[in-house]
């Protein structure tokens, strides 16, 4: 008990509430910027407006794309708020229209998950519970009165701990033979970037995927640590902007790249961020309070608690991780595989006995046909579609069927899922899939 | 910590590639697009352009005097324009994927609608403005000039100015949309294309992987799955659905079809000959397994294909339900593995024609 007082103590002390809210001003900015990139190149339509078929998550399936105009509106909608959080104008408002408009894009269409995408929700969440407007903001210019000196430790800490958590679990998922030792898939990614600039002529050196390989686990285990400690922030950043902005060049990963080396920056010394947004604290500091402190801290705790437990829920499910992909998402594992397949879905009239093969293209632009070719959530999910649709159609009692032929890391492909079995019989949850064949078949 | 790290960093992969069979051969992928633009794409459209020439010729010829003898003329030029077309297909990007659609769309779509063609011409409609992709280009020539016998056909033709003029009409614009493009190739857009020498969504060799994986999928999907019958939701053979069904010439185009797949794939323009293109890629970064299964692949398909004479009737095949074709079918669907998700994972091409961000 005494214990857990101290801890309250410790995460509740005030500090300079300038880190905070630098990276307040520099996350709005990178998801305005990221929400305007993204209308510009004409996502919405091509993501969620032309496809008819979306791949929702479990449990999530009332969550549907909004069609034209309702995905524009949403998408303005989510760029007002990120410019309000940018700003810190009407904050609170602001933030959490940013948090729901977001998140309710990303749970349309899980094709395209990424783990950025996930962290942006994660740190929009954060966001939510803090007083980050409370300073340099237009709210404070607008209420001089909400302007503080300081804020509760945890509200800056509880967002290292998340970049922390991040980290090192992207590295810890990089502590495998096949990263590590192969240097797969290292080795296949790297010659086809041989035309970059400046580290192009890097890429083409033999042994240089297990360099990057290394570099790679070494860097995420470590770095959030050595952004901490400030001895070795200095070097550790220079380290978070270098990888980042190779990485981005390296991959097709958006704003993921800007968005770390932003957000990292809250490791930096208050006296810095306070120096940059021109505050300075007074002898007698106006102190910032979190109503519910104790039942957001109490929140928060398990919160952190699902953070650390979620990525390794793939042990609860038998079978190699990487083939399944049961426990895959949402676990910080970056980068981490070469997977690709070819997917050729079977309809079979019940009664008539004949059977013919899909065109997926019918049904599903490329984005959307490559993740689900290797993908055993989503194949049931198109198989289920597929029956309804051609039972629709005149097919009765449609048998689903499916050859999916799978490649991890550049070997030969293998069949993922049964090919036999009536794949739109089969249920979505967290239960095993036992229709998924082992790699070794 | 850091001099730890570093120390780690340089000392490990040196035990790792000690022993590490990682190709070390370095592939020029500029090379290869240079060669894929002189030796494949802009002969394939020189010879279409040569032929669609040849065909305008002939069909002035038809127009001017009908008889069997200009008629067999013209259906000689056609079938050597549509066989060329057969190379050409596996190109539709770039100034070929036009805002009003590909080239293959434009001189291409079938089965064509009769029903429009002679819409048109009974309107005297020789303006070809509008979005009726079915009633024109080749498949729309295979029904003027081989609906029926030569004797019905000159018949037609001679009784009616305005099917000449239609037919005029059509095989004019099959040229036009094929010089542009092929004019586009050779001013500006070579240099365009081989200066995009990276793997990513937008460079030039995954705009050839990925022209490369439509065209084999409309010779599985639509020159055979769907007369066939293949195909989900069909309930019965659609033989009318071919390529050419009024010359009967589909196999024969089949055929090419094919050829020009495995040739591309290869880089071979004649048995002398070879260029740098995907299966010289994917060995130089070690893809010998790939190499062999496409290759093997490639012969199943090659095999399967010889069992149908190459003068079949592919709609009567179909229509008949006969085996050979369904055979043919499997081995083709076999190949799809290798020549796309196989090869885009090794070579780290993008499967995908729109960028789009991963992680």
């Amino acid at each position: 008990m005494r214990l857990l007082r101290r801890l309250h103590d410790v995460v509740t002390a005030p500090v300079s509430i300038a880190p905070l809210a630098v990276a307040r001003v520099l996350f709005g900015a990178a998801m305005t910027f990221s929400c305007v990139r993204f209308i510009a190149l004409g996502w919405i339509e091509e993501q969620y407006i032309a496809p008819t078929w979306h791949f929702p998550y479990y449990g999530f399936e009332w969550v549907r794309s909004l069609g034209d105009p309702g995905m524009y509106l949403l998408y303005g909608a989510m760029t007002l708020a990120a410019i309000g959080v940018m700003l810190g104008a009407f904050y609170r408002v602001s933030i959490i229209t940013f948090l729901l408009t977001f998140t309710y894009v990303e749970l349309i269409d899980k094709t395209y998950y990424l783990n950025h995408y996930y962290f942006v929700s994660l740190a929009a969440a954060l966001f939510s519970i803090v007083p980050a407007h409370r300073r340099f903001s237009l709210d404070v210019l607008r209420r001089p009165l909400l302007a503080v000196d300081t804020v509760p430790r945890w509200c800056v800490d509880v967002f290292k701990l998340q970049l922390g958590i991040v980290y090192v679990y992207a590295g810890i998922a990089k502590m495998t033979s096949s990263w590590l030792i192969d240097a797969m898939p290292m080795r296949l990614w790297m010659p086809a970037n041989d035309t970059l600039p400046v580290i192009g002529p890097l890429m083409v050196i033999p042994w240089m995927p297990w360099v990057f390989a290394w570099t790679g686990m070494l860097f995420d285990t470590t770095v959030p640590f050595l952004l901490a400690w400030k001895r070795t922030r200095l070097v550790a950043y220079t380290a978070v902007v270098v990888f980042h902005t190779v990485t981005g060049m390296m991959f097709q990963i958006g704003v993921f790249p800007l968005v770390m080396i932003a957000m990292t920056l809250i490791f930096f010394d208050a006296r810095l961020h306070q120096r940059v947004i021109g505050m300075s604290i007074s002898a007698k500091p106006v102190h910032g309070h979190v109503t519910h402190q104790t039942w957001i801290l109490r929140g928060l705790a398990i919160y952190v608690m699902l953070q650390v437990l979620i990525p390794w829920r793939f042990v609860l499910y038998p079978g190699e991780l990487f083939w399944t992909e049961q426990g895959y998402r949402f676990s910080w594992r970056v980068m981490l595989m070469e997977k690709a397949g070819t997917a050729t879905f079977y309809i079979r009239d019940r009664v008539t006995g004949r059977e013919g093969a899909v065109n997926n293209a019918d049904f599903l632009n490329a984005h959307q046909e490559k993740q689900m070719s290797m993908q055993p959530d989503m194949i049931i999910r198109y198989a289920s579609l597929l029956h309804d649709h051609y039972a629709a159609h005149g097919v009765r009692d449609p048998y689903v069927r499916a050859e999916v032929w799978v490649t991890l890391n550049g070997a030969p492909s293998k069949l993922l899922v049964d090919s036999s079995i009536d794949l739109s019989a089969q249920r979505e949850g967290f239960h095993n899939y036992a229709w998924i064949l082992p790699r070794s078949n | 910590m850091i001099r730890l790290a570093i120390i780690a960093t340089v000392l490990i992969p040196l035990f790792g590639c000690a022993e590490s069979n990682a190709p070390t051969d370095t592939f020029d992928r500029q090379a290869m697009l240079q060669d894929l633009a002189m030796q494949a794409i802009i002969p394939a459209y020189m010879s279409m352009q040569t032929d669609a020439g040849a065909m305008i010729a002939a069909i002035d010829a038809l127009t001017l005097a009908p008889s069997e003898v200009t008629l067999r003329a013209a259906r000689e030029a056609w079938l050597s324009t549509a066989l060329s077309w057969q190379r050409a297909q596996l190109f539709d990007f770039g100034p070929a994927d036009a805002i009003t659609g590909t080239l293959g769309q434009s001189v291409n779509t079938f089965p064509t609608s009769t029903a429009k063609v002679e819409a048109a011409i009974a309107a005297g409609d020789t303006s070809l403005q509008n979005f009726d992709r079915d009633a024109r280009g080749l498949p729309a020539l295979d029904y003027l000039l081989f609906d029926g016998s030569a004797a019905k056909v000159v018949a037609k033709l001679s009784t009616s100015p305005m099917r000449r003029a239609y037919l005029r009409a059509v095989t004019r614009d099959i040229a036009a949309h094929v010089q542009r493009v092929y004019n586009a190739w050779n001013t500006t857009y070579y240099a365009d294309f081989v200066g995009r020498n990276g793997t990513d969504a937008g460079s030039g060799a995954t705009q050839v992987f990925n022209a490369l994986n439509r065209g084999f999928e409309l010779l599985k999907n639509f020159k055979i799955g769907i007369p066939a019958g293949l195909q989900a939701g069909q309930t019965a053979a659609a033989p009318m659905s071919v390529e050419a069904p009024y010359s009967g010439l589909s196999w024969r185009l089949a055929l090419e079809h094919q050829q020009a797949v495995r040739d591309l794939w290869t880089g071979r323009v004649d048995d002398s000959m070879d260029y740098r293109s995907f299966a010289m890629y994917i060995l130089a970064r070690g893809g010998t397994d790939l190499d062999r299964s496409t290759t093997q692949q490639f012969d199943a398909i090659e095999q399967a294909s010889a069992a149908i004479p190459e003068d079949a009737d592919l709609g009567a095949l179909c229509a008949a339900q006969d085996p050979r074709i369904r055979s043919y079918y499997v081995e083709l669907q076999k190949l799809t593995r290798f020549i796309k998700s196989e090869t885009s994972s090794l070579l780290g091409i993008s499967i995908t024609y729109a960028s789009g961000d991963g992680d």
